[in-house]
């Protein structure tokens, strides 16, 4: 039986090795007779010249947004994002293109329910929830194809994204389409300086704002009015998935002299209230910038320098940090948790078993001239050790010392001689993280704020 | 015979005279055309266009006010928006536009101050071009 199953794989390799010959042309290492095969929309980014295992890594998805493609995180480049990712230990990246239905709705096959599959394939292979980091339209990709269920999803992180649609593009669409005011809308008059602006520019890329000219008559742009039927009927994101919103939030000056005006157009395409509008983790990130109407393109925080932006890339990897695999080993601490004379506590090493479990290691110091006493007496409730997230949940230890020996009524510690003492808990993952270790001991209890395993 | 063909010739020559008089008034004004100078540059900007340009850079208030749109009126302050003696003047080739939009480069003149090159974004609205940025390149 076991003979048959592994010649039906070898087959079924062979089979395999012509899409995945081609695949490798594309610089994607799929794993011949595995979901990866028929992913080929994906792309492992080779960070530093080197491919990291997939088998527990965490994988972190980049898809770009509208009239865009995969090039947008310039993956080859050694400073760039996706690069950056690519080389952080126990993180493998990829990337998703969809650039040849870039200016359809995120529900077009190719798009959201093709990143679905690339999301599920990807936590089948790894073993771990996935990453997701959209830039603009990226990001209601990702809404659609999480689906209202957050299984295989670790975290989602949105830059630029159009959460209740774009402004702009709701006001060229209506501009264009001869619509008149009743209210005098000073945002139309940014949208309609950037139209004339763009009259005549023969060339719409993704370096250039008249690229989002290009989508007003595109079926997308009517997809991403603000607050379109398209936008409404997107899945609600799950209440327990992590989103970050990130945000560019330009200062425009336009014109001169007394024909001078300022505009806040968000990052240009996208508003700061559309792009920040469904964030879950601590603050959304705003990266803030002034331009001029000529070359606010260039602009730091514009739409389409936001990816690239160093600020928005170190806060990306920030993020990304907190769910790397914790390495098993010992990690200096030394942080001092309490001091009542004789006895100094302190908090002197985290360690992480092979098993993922964490060992915080407390250190009793009789600081005294002469012995004194310990006692477990009343100690034995291990959740006396907590742990405290950012989030505000509340981590209770497994086991302490005492907790395992509870009979120790009587611990005799010499002068200048220490106890170690230590409490365990069962998901060392949590410590990626900064986080508050509280020592409940009696008249020795004490507490240490922003502990976090060094990456 | 020979008398009516003398007044034949007579009015032959009349008509000669009277065309080589036509004649010499044409080239005395293709003469005076070449003498009035090259025709102004529009750019390639059409003539309503050119219209609104020279009304934002006129010497009356409400005409330039009225040059640019509301919403970018709403956004100014009050009063003039160029000072008396302004004018604009197209470079050739410097009119673009696309649908609705367009905008023309030329050579922005303040009194007081240096000629500089600035474009001026405007949009069809109803039939009527109005302003909706300037600046300077």
């Amino acid at each position: 039986m076991a003979r048959r199953r592994v010649s039906a794989g070898f087959i079924s390799g062979l089979a395999a090795c012509g899409l995945v010959c081609m695949l490798l042309a594309h610089g994607q290492t799929a794993a011949a007779g595995t979901c990866l095969a028929g992913q080929s929309q994906l792309a492992q980014v080779i960070g530093g010249g080197q491919a990291q295992p997939l088998a527990g890594s965490v994988p972190v998805i980049f898809v770009h947004g509208i009239n865009s493609s995969a090039g947008v995180w310039d993956a080859k480049s050694p400073a760039s994002l996706a690069d950056q990712v690519a080389g952080l230990r126990g993180i493998t990246a990829w990337t998703f293109d969809y650039s040849r239905e870039s200016l359809k709705w995120v529900s077009d096959s190719a798009i959201g329910p093709s990143l679905a599959a690339a999301i599920s394939c990807l936590a089948q292979m790894t073993g771990s929830n996935v990453i997701i980091v959209g830039h603009s339209m990226g990001g209601l990709a990702a809404q659609y194809a999480v689906g209202g269920s957050a299984d295989h999803v670790a975290e989602v992180i949105t830059i630029g994204t159009p959460y209740t649609g774009s402004e702009v593009l709701t006001i060229g669409e209506r501009v264009i389409d001869g619509a008149r005011w009743d209210v005098v809308n000073p945002d139309v008059a940014f949208t309609e300086a950037w139209l004339s602006y763009c009259a005549g520019v023969a060339t719409h890329t993704g370096t250039n704002p008249c690229w989002l000219a290009s989508v007003l008559r595109a079926p997308v742009g009517k997809a991403l009015e603000v607050n379109s039927p398209q936008i409404q009927s997107l899945p609600a994101w799950p209440d327990s998935l992590p989103v970050l919103d990130i945000a560019g939030n330009m200062s425009v000056r336009i014109g001169g002299g007394r024909l001078a005006f300022h505009a806040h157009p968000g990052d240009g395409a996208v508003t700061l209230s559309s792009a920040t509008a469904h964030n879950t983790v601590g603050k959304a990130y705003v990266v803030s910038c002034d331009a001029g109407i000529f070359g606010f393109w260039r602009a730091p925080c514009f739409h389409t320098s936001l990816p690239g932006n160093p600020a928005v890339d170190a806060e990306v990897i920030s993020a990304i940090r907190e769910f790397q695999p914790v390495a098993p080993g010992v990690y200096e601490i030394n942080r001092q948790i309490s001091d009542v004379s004789p006895w100094v506590l302190t908090l002197t090493e985290i360690r992480i078993t092979a098993g993922g479990q964490a060992e915080l290691v407390i250190r009793y110091t009789n600081t005294g001239s002469t012995p004194a006493q310990l006692t477990c007496s009343g100690d034995t409730d291990p959740s006396i050790a907590t742990i405290t997230l950012g989030s505000g949940q509340v981590i209770a230890a497994t086991a302490t010392y005492c907790s395992d020996h509870p009979n120790q009524t009587a611990i005799r510690v010499a002068a200048g001689q220490s106890l170690m003492s230590y409490g365990t808990f069962p998901d060392a993952q949590l410590l990626n993280r900064p986080f508050t270790f509280d020592w409940s001991a009696g008249s020795l209890s004490g507490e240490v704020s922003g502990v976090q395993l060094p990456h | 015979m020979i008398r009516r063909r003398g007044v034949f010739v007579a009015a032959v020559v009349l008509v000669l005279l009277a065309a080589g008089g036509i004649a010499a008034a044409l080239l005395l004004h293709r003469g005076s055309a070449a003498d009035a100078g090259p025709p102004p540059v529009t750019g390639g900007a059409p003539r309503p266009a050119l219209d609104t340009i020279e009304r934002l850079t006129s010497a009356r208030v409400a005409a330039q006010r009225n040059a640019v749109t509301p919403e970018l009126a709403s956004l100014l302050p009050p009063g003039r928006l160029f000072p008396k003696g302004t004018s604009f003047t197209p470079i050739p080739h410097g009119w673009h536009r696309s649908g609705a939009y367009a905008n023309i480069i030329g050579v922005l003149r303040e009194p007081g101050r240096s000629a500089t090159r600035a474009e001026i974004g405007l949009v069809l609205r109803q039939g009527h071009w109005l302003v909706t940025f300037e600046e300077q390149l």
